[in-house]
């Protein structure tokens, strides 16, 4: 009985060193976060035309606000999560650039109550983020080690009500669509026909191309209400002029 | 103790000598099967500055290794032994992910760490080889060849091991080579036969008891990534000179390539296997059997040539694992000739796979394993159609490889092998802004114009989906009715247009829509009547066979001026291959520099004067050899490379003849009289120089002449035309180095360090200078170094006698 005191004591001791700690942690991470929102917020400003977004909109704005970034990388990334850069999170994958996505999430224009599909759960931010945003999340992971962190990281954070799943995603989730949106996160070689079929009459889609650390442009493609699909390639990279010598 | 022999370990030497060159051939094969490929340049070059390091080592050291000449020519055998195995599992433990420098400053350090861990094997048999060249000066010559036949011997088995073995597997099998080179130093320098004889035995056994080197490779492999899927596995794994070969299947998440496939599509690919070599990702087996190939290769973008086509002969350029040849199959091809350089992957369809894939197994489809120019050189027949898929890296990693099959002269080649109303068509990745479609469009019109066609926009059709562009030459103008047909394909497909004869302006930005229509701006331009006035940010300009860089984009000027300036989110105008290899050279510079200037401020300290004439001619006389060996070498095997139709064999025959007939030369200089050394050296330079500039205007018409020679009367032409030149250049870095080792002996150990060093700064610094002045320029600039070493001779012979 005494033991059990002893070790309640010394957990109240603990905890009254370590709760302030914290709290000035938790504090300087929402600090850092807000000001890496804000640097995003202008990088986004100033990009060109070909982007396709002008500025980001309040809610995706607080909705980055919202999401810890540090809590979805590995710890030994943690203190370099409010840096806007990708970063590793294991299996040759990464969590991509704050700034791309915030352009995605941006293209992808979810209203509250909108069900969102995501190919390639990784680290489960981008899922955070929508979800954050109000939407019905549907998020799809091939690497079962990557999948299950995910899973219990978007439980920790609070986001359990993200759906996850581990497997083929090229035939997007059959029995829960129509989706209003869907974001892949990492873009093959085509973009699949069934996918496609997935999405609303007045749905977008979003992927990146590029390496794994390097984002080269941004694809959306638009459902139109009629049911023809248009795709356009958004360049968020300032490369004028395009002239020079041949 | 006993007196050392005064015969220099000569077995020893060439053992040594021959295992670092087959260790070197070997870690590139190692390093591209656990990194990224593109890094293994980079990684090897810098840890070949060991030589450099070995001789500053040597000069610093001075007395205090050359009167324990026994003890350390056997401890750094044994180093170089060991340190193969050690410091290759040393460099596979430290993390690095090369993509991720930009982002995480300490990847450099862990760079350099590999670069130092994977020198010091090259270091330890450096020293050996310089250390006996410095001992046995009188005997340098013969010392030399020793050293120039084993590394010749080196690389021919090498490459036969390769061949036989994974090379995870030939990596113990050096070490005992090492361990006998160990050996053989303790007989024949008659000190610790019993110990070198039990350890190498030991060693060897413990080596045969475990086998292969374990091997890990990186996470961003695609292979590794792939294998990370839920449900994969590995069914096939095939080992040669080309690379390893690697077969995955999946049952729960299907593979599932189909690069371009229009969004429309009515067909999903069927059941595939997706095939590795070395790791990287290199296509994909489709299900299919010969009355069925697959029906969704009609809706890629590389379908575009067959919307006109009917029954066609084709032949396919790098059939790899086969897909295109399935493509021409489905669009019912009567005749597919598939080439591909690899025996490997051309085993996949063709044994492994043949009755899961029918691109090898119908008789319409005829395979042959070799490179498509040496192929069409020979060839009498035409095709229909001609197709080439250009693969390219989307951050231009791949900028400093060289494509053959992407040049003017190639194109030509093409063109005069079609069928009146035959097609060329080349399919490749989109990048954005446009590169390599424009430079493919750029190409195309230089070879028309060289056919005498002057409105070249007449004879071309382009078109882009997902990703993918395609692009059709014709040697006849492209008339309505195929304009109509093509039209059709694109409607029907949602792909854009780029370009045809006839296109309205609202066609080419419909379905993928850019900001800026800048493939068709840019095709517009190149094939209008002002191309030669076209402006653009990257380099287009159409590759050589001379300078056969298709896929750079980057002009040297560009590099500081990019680098300064913000880009934005992802991007950069630079290609990453182009970067890499400008910041390796820095690297070997700033390293060469180092290690040839420690000894001056070794000799400044100790105060050793260097004396003689040689004091400040040894650096630019042995820093000239290293660079002017190499530039002419590489030089060549480029030249080699066309001709003999196989990179790897061009590579090992080229290789395998100058040194062994640059081993003979530098023989023939032993029984010279040091009087007559310079009167030698001005009749070798003259050869050189004589032979070298016959090749430069000859050689490639020579070549073209004698391409359709069977293979063997190939090689022995190649050999023919090296050994003259090789034999002269095997003279000019013995003779002088026999004279300083007379006339100022503490200089031998610098001689050797600038030697090592010049030589790492020419391998790195030549395909950037191929690039700029092309192979020829190259070529001359090699000449023009050999051009000055008499007058740097004789004026060192000048200075002694002052």
């Amino acid at each position: 009985m005494r033991r059990v005191w002893y070790l309640l004591w010394v957990a109240l001791l603990l905890a009254m060193v370590l709760a302030p700690w914290a709290a000035a942690r938790a504090s300087d991470r929402a600090a850092q976060r807000a000001s890496l929102v804000a640097e995003v917020d202008r990088e986004i400003a100033g990009m060109p035309p070909s982007a396709g977004v002008e500025c980001l909109s309040a809610p995706v704005l607080r909705a980055l606000r919202e999401v810890p970034r540090h809590a979805f990388v590995p710890v030994a990334y943690a203190d370099e999560a409010y840096q806007d850069r990708p970063l590793p999170i294991g299996h040759g994958q990464t969590i991509s650039q704050p700034t791309i996505v915030a352009l995605m999430t941006e293209l992808l224009a979810v209203r509250p109550g909108d069900r969102v599909l995501e190919l390639g759960t990784g680290s489960g931010y981008q899922a955070a983020v929508l979800a954050a945003l109000g939407a019905e999340v549907f998020s799809i992971e091939i690497v079962p080690a990557l999948g299950e962190r995910a899973r219990a990281v978007l439980d920790r954070e609070g986001y359990g009500g993200v759906h996850t799943r581990i497997g083929d995603g090229y035939f997007g989730w059959p029995g829960q669509e129509p989706f209003d949106a869907i974001v892949v996160t990492a873009a093959g070689d085509h973009i699949p026909p069934p996918l496609v079929r997935q999405l609303k009459p007045g749905g977008r889609m979003v992927l990146p191309v590029g390496g794994r650390y390097l984002t080269q442009h941004l694809v959306l493609v638009e459902r139109a209400a009629d049911g023809s699909v248009s795709t356009r390639e958004l360049l968020p990279v300032r490369f004028v002029p395009l002239t020079g010598e041949h | 103790m006993a007196a050392l022999p005064e015969r220099p370990p000569w077995i020893a030497v060439g053992l040594i000598s021959g295992t670092a060159l087959a260790y070197e051939v070997l870690l590139t094969r190692l390093f591209a099967l656990v990194h990224w490929h593109h890094l293994v340049a980079t990684v090897i070059s810098l840890a070949l500055l060991g030589y450099g390091a070995s001789g500053t080592f040597l000069a610093l050291a001075q007395h205090r290794v050359r009167e324990r000449f026994a003890v350390v020519f056997l401890s750094n055998a044994a180093l170089f032994a060991l340190g193969m195995l050690a410091c290759f599992a040393l460099a596979q433990a430290i993390p690095l992910d090369p993509q991720a420098v930009s982002w995480e400053p300490t990847q450099l350090l862990r760079l350099a760490a590999v670069y130092l861990v994977l020198a010091l094997p090259f270091f330890g048999a450096a020293n050996c080889i310089g250390l006996a060249l410095w001992r046995h000066a009188a005997r340098i010559p013969r010392l030399y060849s020793v050293d120039l036949l084993g590394a010749g011997v080196g690389a021919l088995t090498v490459v036969v091991l390769l061949q036989l073995l994974h090379p995870a597997v030939v990596l113990p099998v050096l070490v005992v080579l090492g361990l006998l080179g160990t050996a053989a130093a303790a007989f024949e320098l008659r000190r610790g036969r019993a110990a070198a004889v039990a350890f190498a035995v030991v060693v060897a056994g413990v080596l045969w008891q475990r086998g292969a080197v374990a091997l890990h490779p990186a996470a961003y492999k695609d292979l590794a990534r792939t294998l990370d899927v839920v449900g994969a596995q590995v069914e096939t794994t095939t080992s040669g000179a080309m690379g390893v070969v690697t077969v995955v299947r999946n049952d729960r998440v299907p593979l599932r390539a189909a690069p371009g496939m229009s969004l429309l599509a009515s067909e999903l690919p069927p059941e595939q296997r997706a095939v590795f070599v070395d790791g990287d990702a290199r296509g994909a087996l489709d299900r299919s059997s010969p009355g069925a190939p697959p029906g969704y290769l009609r809706d890629l973008v590389s379908a575009f040539p067959y919307a006109v086509l009917r029954a066609p002969r084709v032949l396919v350029v790098g059939a790899g694992a086969g897909g295109r040849v399935l493509q021409a199959l489905a669009h019912g091809a009567r005749e597919v000739v598939a080439v591909e350089g690899s025996p490997q992957l051309v085993e996949l369809p063709c044994r492994h796979y043949r009755t899961f894939t029918a691109a090898c197994s119908t008789p319409r489809a005829h395979w042959r394993v070799t490179e498509v120019r040496a192929f069409l050189a020979g060839l009498p027949q035409a095709f229909d159609l001609i197709g080439v898929s250009a693969s390219a890296d989307l951050a231009g990693t791949d900028a400093l490889s060289e494509t053959y099959e992407l040049t003017v002269e190639a194109f030509a080649q093409y063109l005069d092998h079609l069928t009146p109303r035959g097609l060329l068509a080349l399919d490749g990745p989109t990048r954005l802004p446009p590169r390599l479609a424009l430079r493919l469009v750029a190409t195309a019109r230089a070879a028309l114009a060289a056919r005498g066609v002057a409105e070249a926009g007449r004879h071309v059709a382009m078109l882009r989906g997902w990703q993918q562009f395609a692009l059709l030459v014709s040697a006849t103008p492209i008339d309505p009715e195929r304009a109509a047909a093509l039209r059709e394909f694109a409607r029907t497909r949602a792909f854009d247009l780029v370009w045809l004869p006839d296109l309205e302006p609202d066609e080419p930005n419909r379905y993928q829509r850019l900001a800026e229509p800048r493939f068709h701006a840019g095709a517009a331009a190149l094939l209008g009547p002002a191309a030669g006035a076209f402006a653009y940010a990257f380099d287009v300009t159409p590759a050589t066979d001379d300078r056969p860089y298709a896929r750079l984009f980057t002009r040297a000027r560009d590099l500081g001026e990019a680098l300064g300036a913000a880009e934005g989110v992802g991007g950069s105008r630079l290609d990453a291959g182009f970067v890499m290899a400008a910041a390796t050279l820095v690297q070997a510079l700033a390293a060469g520099a180092l290690f040839i200037l420690l000894p001056l401020v070794g000799r400044r300290r100790t105060g050793r004067a260097g004396g003689h004439g040689w004091a400040w001619r040894t650096p630019l006389y042995f820093g000239l050899i290293g660079l002017a060996f190499l530039f002419v070498e590489i030089a060549w095997i480029q030249r080699l490379q066309l001709f003999l139709g196989h990179p790897i064999y061009a590579t090992a025959v080229a290789l395998e003849a100058f040194l062994v007939f640059a081993g003979l030369g530098s023989l023939a200089c032993q029984r010279l009289a040091e009087a007559a050394a310079p009167a030698r050296l001005r009749l070798a330079v003259v050869a050189i120089v004589v032979i070298g500039l016959s090749y430069v205007f000859g050689l490639p018409t020579l070549l073209y002449r004698l391409a359709d020679l069977p293979d063997w009367t190939r090689v022995l032409v190649s050999i023919a035309l090296l050994a003259p030149l090789a034999f002269a250049m095997g003279m000019p870095f013995p003779l002088a180095l026999r004279a300083l080792g007379s006339e100022a002996p503490g200089l031998v150990p610098w001689a050797w360090a600038v030697n090592g060093c010049a030589s790492v700064v020419s391998a790195v610094a030549a395909p950037l200078l191929a690039a700029a002045v092309g192979f020829s320029g190259l070529l001359l600039m090699g000449l023009t170094c050999y051009l000055v070493l008499p007058a740097v001779f004789s004026r060192s012979a000048a200075g002694d006698r002052a």
